[in-house]
């Protein structure tokens, strides 16, 4: 092998192969893919499993509005190496219990209620399928959660689950000194003060900050506590340990001065995922 | 199989057929054109003179003492 | 090729200055692609440390967007994938190509400023990642303005490579240049093709993963794989001063590589919405790379065979066939972590992520460090300072990649199990893996303790601290009577 031509022309040809295979062939297998309902629907197909699509309204839709920024979000911050967004077969996977064979945990953990194909992701861009599940699978996550959940939880996500290791999102959100009337609504995350002093951590108070809340507000906390209920069947609330129960129930109500207001990102975000629903529609493909 | 599958399976085997029969008269091609007589001795045409087969060329600094030609002055 | 014995001094010492004016033609860019490379593998280890401690104690600087796992993983692949990766290994294929053509740099300048291209896209990369412009494409999370630095920078490295080729004055053509050709045909071709079809002009959903793997898969296989094989055919026969095993294999091992490795990778999107036959058609080129895989590895271990104990007295050797031999171990797992059966618990785990680090960091860096020790002096005119730097620099990174690989295997696996088990829940899985993910950061730190002794070996001796040559053969570091004689060459 003295000559350069050969070379080149091999690695021209080896490479042209797998470049027709693996990248041509599926493009345009895959390039005309249309919504559903499609001139092949059957009129005897169920169409809806639940949610808000209609038989009007083919499937999938594109994103939009808020959501579509929301997946800015989701992108610029590589939710995607924690999440994947894929459902896999029924078939796929396998576990034992007593002897006997299982498979399918993904839908069994409902992650979806069927797996995914080719043409839920029709107008997904980038198209976000993940190599990594440190986290849950999102394909289906919409319906999962509420938006307040959703908040909450990326507000902190130890908030909500002690053991997770999911970052805090906290910086998507500020805490401001409530002027006039508390804002309501389902976008603002309703945590505890443990949560929200240091956001993104946990707080504590030192004794010396401990001590002076108690003598300064001592009894409006004492009468809370003594009237929720776990702190019901108390009699004397002066006592070592019941201090600490207080300071316990203390860091869980919400502060009085201020407030969580997530920023427009935050909306955006929550706004895409509980967009996410890539299994609501029972594609003929999809059948098993 | 329906069509769509079989048309892209036919057209894979298609260009296996294709490429590997390409691989095959390229590699006739270069046999006939010498291309293989006294192939191994490329192997050897990385050493020379200064560095001949049979000497080492690397060493730990702690391994090494004044270069030769240094010793030869 | 002249017996020992009959070489007169005079053909000893002109052959030595030709290779003294290679060496010296490309000094100036060769050496500015590893400094840069190794500042980027700095970087690199900085925020795979931050993302490692982040997986186990998640309050770690939390509360900047910018040093959020997400932006801090993304950044760590390319600091590491685009940056030490791409330049050492181009400045491989200059120094390689140069030698082994025989033949002068012309314009080093214009390699430099190619080189500065890439610099610069891997600034806006890193920095824009960390900004919020990330892509989460795996491989090519690059914000959207940083492809066109990339391709011109690669057009001018890979166009100068192939001219130097082509002014070559050695009429044979050696193994390690086959693989350095193809791979820089290869890897504009495939970058080019990506990018546009995933960034520039989108392709439609799932056509996106399939291009995505077809090129992270390919990064690996046809332009990191083949640099780092081609500088092991040449260093390992050079140091130990002994041909290499089998040529005819080396060339069923290069053609094989080339047909058989563009075609692995759908493997990474097993169980996924993409059509069957395509992961088929995929796990089936894996499944073939058993074949260059043993013809490689015959031909490395073969040639070693007998000289095993030089690995004592040669830092370059050591690096290269340490990452020779995981090139073996690498492959084989590779190929079987293709099959179904075994990506079904295997996929979407930390598994993977260790099978990814034993390649890139096992195989192909410890190549690249094993390539700049033997390198480096002979551009420079200076011995390294230190012997126990380096030694410090091979255990650690030899230990640190060890421990990473096992814990994260170990770990990985049961988590796949435990993922396929819907009753087990995700506070089990979690709290499973921190020791496991604890283990990693152990592990990292250690290679990034190398790296640092590497990164003072490299200042020290651009600096000037070390033993100084003056003149004399290319091979200007003798051993001293401690060092065995090496094992005699086999007949011809």
């Amino acid at each position: 092998m003295d000559r350069g031509m050969v070379i080149f022309l091999g690695a021209l040809l080896t490479f042209s192969s797998s470049w027709l295979g693996l990248v041509l062939f599926p493009f345009w297998q895959l390039e005309n893919e249309k919504p559903f309902p499609d001139a092949d629907r059957v009129s005897d197909q169920p169409l809806i499993a639940s949610g808000s699509a209609s038989l009007d309204d083919p499937y999938p839709q594109p994103l939009g509005g808020q959501a579509l920024a929301g997946k800015r979000i989701y992108q610029a911050n590589g939710c995607m190496y924690c999440h994947s967004q894929q459902v896999r077969s029924e078939k796929f996977g396998n576990w034992w219990e007593n002897g006997v064979m299982y498979t399918g945990a993904d839908i069994k953990r409902g992650w979806g209620l069927r797996r995914t194909v080719p043409r839920d992701y029709l107008y997904d861009n980038p198209t976000m399928l993940g190599t990594m599940r440190t986290g849950p699978d999102l394909s289906a996550v919409g319906p999962r959660y509420s938006e307040q959940w959703q908040h909450a939880h990326l507000f902190n996500p130890r908030a909500i689950n002690a053991w997770s290791i999911m970052p805090s999102f906290a910086f998507l959100y500020r805490r401001v000194k409530v002027s006039g009337v508390r804002l309501e609504g389902n976008q603002y995350p309703k945590l505890g003060r443990e949560w929200t002093v240091d956001p993104g951590y946990r707080w504590r108070p030192t004794d010396a900050e401990w001590d002076q809340v108690i003598r300064e507000q001592g009894d409006a906390i004492r009468s809370t506590f003594a009237s929720s209920p776990a702190g019901a069947g108390l009699k004397n609330l002066d006592d070592e340990s019941t201090k600490k129960q207080l300071l316990d129930f203390w860091l869980t109500t919400p502060e009085e001065g201020f407030q969580i207001i997530p920023s427009s990102d935050a909306t955006a975000l929550v706004a895409y995922m509980l967009r996410l629903n890539k299994t609501e529609v029972p594609l003929p493909e999809a059948k098993e | 199989m329906n069509p769509t599958e079989f048309a892209i399976f036919l057209t894979i085997f298609g260009s296996i057929v294709l490429f590997g029969g390409a691989a095959a008269l390229a590699l006739g091609w270069a046999f006939r054109g010498g291309q293989f007589e006294n192939f191994e001795r490329g192997a050897r045409s990385i050493f020379g003179p200064d560095e001949p087969i049979g000497e080492s060329t690397d060493a730990f600094p702690a391994f090494v003492r004044q270069n030769r030609s240094e010793a030869a002055l | 090729m002249l017996p020992l014995a009959a070489i007169t001094p005079q053909q000893r010492e002109e052959a030595a200055r030709e290779r003294r004016a290679i060496d010296a033609s490309c000094r100036v860019p060769v050496l500015y692609f590893c400094v840069s490379a190794v500042f980027w593998l700095l970087i690199g280890s900085a925020l795979a440390f931050i993302a490692s401690v982040k997986l186990h104690s998640p309050y770690f600087l939390t509360g900047s967007p910018e040093l959020t796992f997400g932006r801090v993983r993304m950044a760590h692949l390319q600091a590491v994938g685009l940056g030490w990766s791409a330049l050492s290994l181009m400045a491989a294929s200059i120094w390689l190509m140069c030698r082994l053509s025989r033949v002068e740099l012309i314009y080093p300048r214009l390699v430099v400023f190619g080189g500065t291209l890439w610099n610069i896209g891997m600034i806006l990369d890193v920095v824009g990642i960390l900004r919020g412009d990330g892509l989460s494409i795996e491989w090519l999370d690059a914000p959207r303005y940083v492809p066109p630095f990339f391709i011109a920078g690669l057009g001018i490295v890979s166009a100068w490579t192939v001219a130097t080729f082509r002014r070559r004055r050695e009429p044979h053509v050696y193994v390690s240049q086959w693989y350095i050709l193809a791979a820089m045909f290869w890897l504009p071709w495939l970058y080019t093709v990506a990018v546009t079809m995933i960034v520039w002009l989108p392709a439609v959903g799932v056509v996106q993963p399939v291009v995505n793997w077809w090129f992270g898969h390919n990064y690996l296989g046809l332009w990191m794989t083949p640099v780092a094989l081609a500088s092991a055919y040449y260093l390992i026969p050079k140091i130990i001063g002994r041909p290499v095993h089998s040529y005819y294999l080396s060339i069923i091992g290069f053609w094989s590589l080339a047909l058989f490795y563009s075609w692995a990778g759908m493997h990474h999107l097993i169980g996924g919405p993409v059509p069957a036959w395509l992961v088929t058609a995929s796990t089936v080129g894996s499944m073939m790379m058993f074949i260059p895989v043993i013809a490689v590895a015959i031909n490395h271990h073969m040639t070693m065979l007998g000289s095993f104990h030089r690995l004592k007295y040669s830092p370059a050797l050591r690096f290269t066939v340490f990452g020779s031999i995981t090139y073996t171990a690498v492959s084989f797992q590779g190929s079987i972590e293709a099959l179904r059966d075994f990506s079904e618990v295997a996929h979407f785990t930390h598994y993977t992520v260790a099978h990814a680090h034993l390649g890139a960091y096992g195989f192909f860096t410890m190549i690249m460090f094993g390539l700049m020790y033997y390198m480096i002096p002979r551009l420079t005119g200076r011995e390294w300072a230190s012997s126990g730097l380096i030694r410090l620099h091979f255990w650690c990174s030899a230990i640190g990649i060890t421990i990473y690989f096992v814990a994260l295997s170990i770990g990985g696996w049961w988590q796949g199990r435990m993922l396929n088990n819907p009753n087990t829940g995700f506070d089990r899985i979690i709290t499973y893996l921190l020791p496991y993910l604890a283990l990693r950061s152990v592990a990292g730190v250690l290679m990034t303790v190398g790296h640092l002794a590497f990164a003072t070996l490299l200042t020290a001796n651009l600096l000037g601290w070390g033993q100084r040559r003056l003149g004399g053969p290319t091979y200007f570091a003798e051993p001293t009577r401690n060092i065995p004689p090496i094992a005699p060459p086999r007949e011809a």
